[in-house]
């Protein structure tokens, strides 16, 4: 069934009230004068990105599921979003964050939404301001801290936005989400993952979980399962090896190793927990999207829609500048001070 | 715009894409704290912006399959395509404006973040590219404003026009000649396809205002000469570079002169083919002496009973004259010929100052001028007083040399790349200007450079003359047209 579009003025409208609480944040009290994040502390956050490493226990024997690919149309929706710090002082921080919604027609069509950037300026100040409702304390050992957790809550909070837009406006779609179908006390509003599961249940959207940032290592995870007779596609339910081996999380779904590909890693996909059939599920995603190293081409442009480019950043600073905010780049400084006349940064 | 770097004397400059257009040879002010820096743009490339080929390729590759639209708060998308389109513009630095004068020895650097930049008023280009002199002849525009150069700054100098065809070079040098005699100046014109004839019209029909100072003269018409008119030196002149007469042939060549002169008392060709068919010589040297002088007769130039004098008739025109040559029904022998005698002619005259020093416009000079002929005029004959015009389609023709000593050069589109290195080896500025500017340049624009425009190299687009040019090139098509007219 060709899914009628959701109305730009449609997203517009349900946006409306997180550019409003971004455009108060910069009206408050805001530094005149920040300081860009250098490119080397950025790249060491990306490294220490959590992953989840699982080791298995010999007395457990995961399912394994064979993944058939099912060729019956049916219309993808993926979404992901990002965020960056623009900006920093010692009073606090410039946080952009920006999703985007690909939208995979049957007729492979690509309809293409960027949702932002939206713009942030918090502080220890107007974070419980800015969270509202959704505020929780938090204890953090320096401004850093709070400022790279004060990026993760926006990201999350628009994720969950665009995750529960798309539950409500798409009907009959698969809808793949950048993540798990995981929550903790930690996360921002548990509930709303709920909520966005339960919509998507009632318009009859079926939902898949990807993340990125759970390694399996697969060659052990073969050799421990015996799956070497085992040919790609292929899921290996793992939720009982997630139970076991973290405590204070709860489970919205059941967690897969889907190994789509030869030659490719292994993902962790979550289902939710209504879903009977995950492999047909799967197979569905496998017979409608091709697969890009072992992960949907959907999924793919949503996180490349929705990545900050250079360029973006540049844009950024140049919006910043015309709200008469001066950026500065904290290593020039350091550089005139300490580096020799003619030499490079030691 | 803000300046990016600056590496010799080449300045790269951010631009906006939305920023007023630019052309190439248009003058840019760099302002700060009081002083100016005179650049002008020779090319305009697309900024190196950081993310850029990450954007091109992602957009690239999903062009054909993704719609895409955005909900963007900021507008930061209007802005993303302003930086994703920054413009480079290279410009080379002409020097710095210091009170009311250009200085190229002057080191100064504007702040690259203070300074002003903005495309150069038409009336501070004007007002640096003035040449000394008050004799203003208008030419053209430059970015928007009126450009004249001086009568002055073409007087004994050596000035070139060049380009390819059909690109306006002999439209300038027509407008040249007629301001130079509105000056009262006398200029020769050898006008090799008969186009010249055309100024003593207006475009209306009607009388111009130098048809009173247009002299034609058709050799083997109007322009026929005697031989003692001519003399023996430029006869001897004809007969070793037009004829290539070996050193022994021109010995008895002049013996035959010399009898003639003392058995007639008058030189004749009729008496010289007479003498040369009496007197004893070697037969071989007979006959190729009297095949060359068959071959002048032919011409019809040379006229026994001719009683021209171009002495005589240089000294009678008056303020201001335009001696127009007509080569345009002489054969190519004949062309060299009646230069080789022009030539000869004004030289000695101008030596003795029988004449007063004049402009030789030269058309298509490559077709007749023999070699020996470029340096002897740059150079000998400039300081004698005659200060030649040359135009030509051909630059690789004029020698290397004759640039070098060029005052002032107008320089007309050129698309052939081994064109465009001869003249940038050749002319007064530095090659990548050359290059650049002059391959783009539209019809009826040149890059004017020298003497005429205070060295400061302008791109000019040439104001159009109210005479009939007669320049331009008969088209087949529109000579049928005509015909199928005449014929309904």
């Amino acid at each position: 069934m060709i899914q009628s579009q959701p109305q730009l003025q449609l997203v517009e409208d349900y946006f409306k009230a997180f550019y409003e609480l971004s455009r108060q944040s910069l009206k408050d009290n805001i530094d005149l004068k920040m300081y860009t994040i250098p490119s080397e502390d950025l790249m060491i956050e990306y490294l220490d990105e959590s992953r989840t490493n699982l080791t298995l226990d010999d007395y457990i024997s995961p399912s394994i599921y064979k993944v058939n690919p099912i060729k019956d149309k049916k219309e993808i929706v993926a979404v992901d979003t990002s965020s960056i710090r623009i900006a920093e002082s010692s009073r606090g921080v410039i946080i952009a964050v920006k999703g985007a919604v690909i939208h995979k027609r049957t007729n492979k069509k690509i309809k293409c939404t960027v949702i932002g950037p939206f713009l942030f300026y918090v502080t220890k100040k107007n974070f419980r301001k800015l969270l509202g409702e959704h505020y929780k304390p938090i204890y953090s050992r320096d401004r850093y801290e709070f400022y790279r957790y004060s990026q993760k809550i926006f990201a999350e909070i628009l994720e969950r936005k665009i995750q529960k837009y798309v539950a409500e406006i798409f009907k009959n779609t698969l809808i793949l989400f950048d993540g798990s179908l995981t929550v903790s006390d930690r996360v921002y509003s548990p509930s709303i993952l709920e909520e966005i599961l339960k919509k998507c249940l009632e318009n009859g959207n079926d939902v898949l979980a990807f993340s990125k940032t759970t390694s399996i290592d697969l060659e052990i995870l073969i050799k421990q399962l015996n799956l070497e007779n085992f040919k790609p596609p292929y899921l290996v339910d793992l939720t009982h090896v997630f139970l076991r081996n973290f405590s204070g999380i709860r489970l919205l779904g059941r967690v897969f190793l889907a190994h789509l590909t030869n030659r490719c890693p292994g993902y962790r996909v979550d289902a939710p927990l209504n879903v009977s059939d995950p492999s047909m599920l799967v197979g569905i995603l496998v017979g409608n999207d091709p697969l890009i190293y072992g992960y949907p081409e959907t999924l793919i442009l949503a996180h490349d829609y929705s990545t900050f480019t250079k360029m973006d950043v540049i844009t950024i600073h140049t919006l910043l500048r015309k709200m008469d905010i001066e950026i500065v780049s904290p290593t020039s400084t350091r550089d005139l001070l300490f580096n020799p006349i003619d030499g490079d940064v030691v | 715009m803000k300046i990016l770097a600056k590496n010799g004397d080449t300045l790269e400059i951010l631009a906006n894409p939305e920023e007023e257009i630019l052309e190439r040879g248009d003058y840019l002010t760099i302002e700060d704290g009081g002083k100016t820096l005179l650049a002008q743009v020779i090319d305009i490339e697309y900024a190196d912006v950081p993310g850029v080929l990450e954007d091109a390729l992602r957009e690239l590759s999903s062009e054909d399959f993704v719609d895409s639209s955005s909900i963007d708060p900021y507008s930061l998308g209007s802005v993303i395509a302003n930086i994703r389109d920054a413009r480079l513009v290279i410009a080379k630095v002409r020097g710095v404006v210091m009170n009311g004068e250009l200085r190229n020895d002057v080191l100064w650097l504007p702040s690259r973040f203070r300074s002003k930049i903005s495309k150069t008023p038409p009336s501070l280009i004007m007002e640096l590219s003035k040449s000394i002199g008050r004799r203003n002849i208008l030419i053209g525009e430059c970015m928007g404003g009126w450009i004249s150069i001086t009568a002055e700054a073409l007087d004994g100098a050596l000035t070139i026009i060049t380009g390819k065809k059909e690109m306006g070079k002999s439209h300038l040098a027509k407008m040249l000649v007629v301001n130079l005699v509105e000056y009262g100046a006398k200029v020769m014109v050898l006008d090799i396809n008969g186009e010249y004839v055309g100024l003593s019209r207006k475009i209306d029909g009607g009388e111009s205002e130098i048809s009173r100072k247009l002299f034609i003269l058709t050799p083997g018409e109007n322009f026929r000469v005697s031989l003692s008119e001519t003399g023996l030196r430029t006869m001897l002149d004809i007969l070793k570079y037009v004829y290539e007469t070996p050193t022994a042939s021109l010995r008895e060549f002049s013996r035959a002169w010399y009898i003639v002169e003392k058995l007639n008392g008058k030189i004749s060709l009729r008496g010289l083919v007479e003498a040369i068919s009496k007197i004893q010589m070697n037969e071989s040297i007979r006959d190729a002496l009297l095949s060359r002088l068959q071959s002048i007769e032919s011409l019809e130039f040379f006229n026994d009973s001719g009683d021209f004098s171009l002495q005589e008739f240089l000294s009678k025109l008056s303020y201001g004259a335009a001696l127009i040559i007509d080569l345009s029904k002489t054969s190519p022998q004949g062309r060299r010929v009646v230069v080789e005698y022009l030539l000869s002619k004004l030289s000695s005259m101008l030596k003795d100052e029988s004449i007063p020093p004049l402009f030789l416009v030269a058309e298509e000079a490559h077709l007749y001028l023999r070699e020996t002929y470029w340096d002897d005029l740059v150079t000998r004959m400039r300081h004698i007083g005659v200060f030649p015009i040359f135009v030509t389609n051909q630059p690789d023709m004029i020698p290397d040399s004759v640039y070098r000593q060029a005052d002032n050069i107008f320089i007309f589109n050129f698309t052939n790349d081994s064109d465009l290195d001869y003249l940038a080896k050749a002319s007064r500025v530095d090659a990548e200007t050359v290059k650049k500017i002059v391959k783009n340049l539209p019809p009826r624009r040149c890059l004017v450079i020298g003497k005429v425009v205070n060295d400061l190299p302008i791109v000019v687009k040439t104001r159009s003359l109210p005479l009939v040019t007669m320049g331009e090139t008969k088209l087949y098509f529109n000579v049928e047209k005509t015909y199928l007219s005449l014929r309904d």
